[in-house]
């Protein structure tokens, strides 16, 4: 028996975000759920004494203003793919999925999902952004689906829609909306716009069933880039985090074949390679509430308060899938996160 | 599970005494405490330090405190004249009236009562002579809800409140009480119930393997920073392997003369642990 609620069962409203347009349409969308009137969000999603893990069994929805912080500068843990005006929003907190390695376990005190509602607020901070941008001669690269796969989310709330117009409307913009979602379906109504790069992190698909809950599995991921290659979109690739698991070489050869099987190499626009990485105070949050997945419990090892494998096993890890994806791709598309 | 009840006056805990069958706790004199197995109930008194200083009381020594049940019960006006007199009601947000401060109740348990905001304040509320925006009223629930965080998880405290007027100075006598409380102790016990299988917080390590680490620990003496360590690398082990920690019973029998040696054995474990 389930003695859970359903995700979404309550909508906790901050009085601010009342009258927002995206706050209608999500009471309109959960017409049942129980609603709760707050004056902060940080009130419901910063109250001490939560359990990420527990909360993953009945997400709950916060709607609320974002009134700082629009737009941040690129964090050193991320890759900027060569563009030195490297910056990320927070549309939205959290992430419908439950990857046993994701770093929001340790980086949020809640695993309930806010949704800023005030758009035209982030639109205007990203065109101010676009305007003082340290260098004018590259766009400014804004990854929209950073702490949170958007596309995941986008039948809900269809916030990449609303940024791939935006994009349309805005010169000296590349977005990045990077996904392990299979709901490309939610935007392939939309004409491919060259400011756009929808971004797929790929998995074996062993890491994907154990490792990545609720996500997708890879052969519909795989059908979902194919279908935005296929209709003209710029398709990035993430072999995101790649993990140490015992069997990775053959895990990750499998994957590589099977990517190209299924994609046109010659039509993907670049791929990173990025292995498993954590700031090291995380892992720490997340072991002290969690000992079911081994992945968090693997031998590390911690640099400049970065936890990752040893040099040497990512040394090793990096050369081989590098070489495996040159076999597919020049080798100047691939971005090695080192 | 274990469960600690706590109620505001004797009129609200007599039906739940005698459903579960409790006995007065002969060693409480100043706060009456009644139990049977793994069944606590306090009765605090009226107002919210008095529930807070109960709540305390009772949570501040459980056994398993990631595995204890705390719940609030106890009577509240409502302003909608429309809900029933008599209804039971799971509180979803609480509001104390002199601070202004706000608690939510984690809500992850499905049931099916109707949820509602209640603001906690000082005296009692009469219809117009306050400012509501929160559905009900009571008197305890922001002095109990802190207080029960404080020691268990948020996830196990439950605020359930039952109906017994319209700020209105008629209210329902004790025998009337009796009755409301008797009626909706089903759908009481149902929650409990369920809330009771809602087990969250699971302990990595179990029986046995918590007996030869905590062995371990003793017999070499390890200083707190290599109790962590050697937690966490068993956890690692016993996840990765999907066995128990036998591994270690050689290492219980041996002593160490100094730091120097119980460093050194420490390395050893730990390597083991890492590489097997």
């Amino acid at each position: 028996m389930h003695y859970g609620h359903s995700n979404f069962s309550h909508l906790y409203i901050e009085r601010a975000a009342e009258k927002y347009p995206m706050t209608e349409h999500l009471l309109s969308r959960f017409p049942k759920a129980e609603r709760i009137c707050i004056d902060n969000y940080k009130d419901v999603f910063a109250r001490p004494g939560q359990h990420f893990q527990t909360q993953k069994r009945s997400i709950k929805l916060i709607l609320a203003v974002k009134k700082d912080n629009l737009i941040y500068r690129g964090s050193n843990n991320a890759q900027d793919f060569g563009y030195s005006n490297f910056h990320y929003n927070a549309l939205i907190l959290n992430c419908v999925y439950n990857c046993d390695y994701c770093y929001l376990q340790g980086m949020y005190p809640s695993a309930n999902i806010v949704v800023f509602v005030n758009t035209e607020a982030y639109f205007s901070a990203t065109g101010k952004a676009i305007d003082q941008r340290a260098d004018p001669a590259t766009p400014l690269y804004l990854a929209i689906s950073y702490d949170t796969d958007l596309l995941a989310l986008e039948s809900l709330v269809p916030y990449c829609r609303e940024w791939i117009e935006y994009s349309r409307r805005k010169d000296n913009l590349l977005i990045e909306i990077r996904t392990k979602s299979a709901n490309y379906r939610a935007l392939s109504d939309l004409p491919p716009h060259n400011q756009v790069v929808l971004a797929w992190s790929l998995s074996p698909e062993s890491v994907v069933s154990r490792y990545e809950i609720n996500t997708p599995p890879l052969e519909r991921r795989l059908e979902s880039a194919a279908q935005a290659i296929n209709d003209g979109w710029s398709v990035r690739l993430c072999f995101d985090p790649v993990l140490l698991i015992p069997n990775w070489r053959e895990s990750y050869r499998q994957l590589i074949e099977r990517t190209f099987e299924k994609l046109p190499a010659e039509k993907v626009r670049d791929i990173s390679i990025g292995i498993f990485r954590m700031n090291a105070e995380y892992l720490k949050r997340i072991k002290k509430q969690r000992a079911d997945s081994d992945i968090l419990y693997f031998p590390y090892e911690s640099n400049d308060r970065v936890v990752s494998p040893y040099q040497k096993e990512k040394d090793e890890m990096n050369t081989e899938i590098s070489t495996l994806l040159e076999e597919y791709v020049d080798k100047e598309k691939i971005a090695v996160w080192m | 599970m274990p469960k600690v009840i706590i109620t505001a006056i004797h009129e609200e805990a007599r039906p739940l005494i005698e459903n579960f069958g409790l006995k007065k706790d002969p060693h409480s004199q100043r706060i009456p405490v009644y139990r049977r197995g793994d069944t606590c109930l306090v009765v605090s008194g009226t107002g919210k330090v008095k529930s807070a200083i109960a709540t305390t009381y009772a949570l501040a020594n459980v056994e398993s405190p990631k595995n204890t049940l705390a719940i609030n019960f106890g009577l509240c006006g409502c302003r909608d004249t429309e809900r029933p007199l008599g209804e039971l009601v799971f509180i979803n947000k609480i509001t104390d009236a002199a601070t202004r401060r706000d608690f939510y109740p984690e809500i992850i348990l499905k049931h099916n009562l109707r949820e509602a905001s209640l603001t906690t304040f000082d005296n009692q509320v009469l219809k117009g002579r306050e400012t509501l925006s929160s559905d009900m009223v009571d008197m305890e629930a922001s002095g109990f809800f802190p207080s029960a965080t404080a020691f268990i998880p948020l996830e196990n405290v439950y605020c359930l409140k039952l109906i017994s007027d319209h700020l209105e100075d008629l209210k329902l006598d004790n025998p009337m009480i009796r009755e409301k409380i008797e009626a909706c102790l089903d759908a009481f016990m149902v929650v409990i119930s369920s809330a009771s299988k809602l087990k969250s917080r699971p302990s990595p390590i179990a029986g046995n393997d918590a007996s030869i680490l905590n062995q371990l620990c003793e017999a070499l003496k390890l200083t707190i920073t290599q109790r962590h360590q050697l937690q966490d690398y068993a956890i690692g082990y016993i996840i990765r392997h999907q066995k128990s920690l036998d591994l270690l019973h050689p290492y219980c029998e041996q002593t160490v003369k100094n730091k120097t040696e119980r460093n050194r054995l420490f390395k050893t474990i730990t390597h083991a642990l890492r590489s097997q």
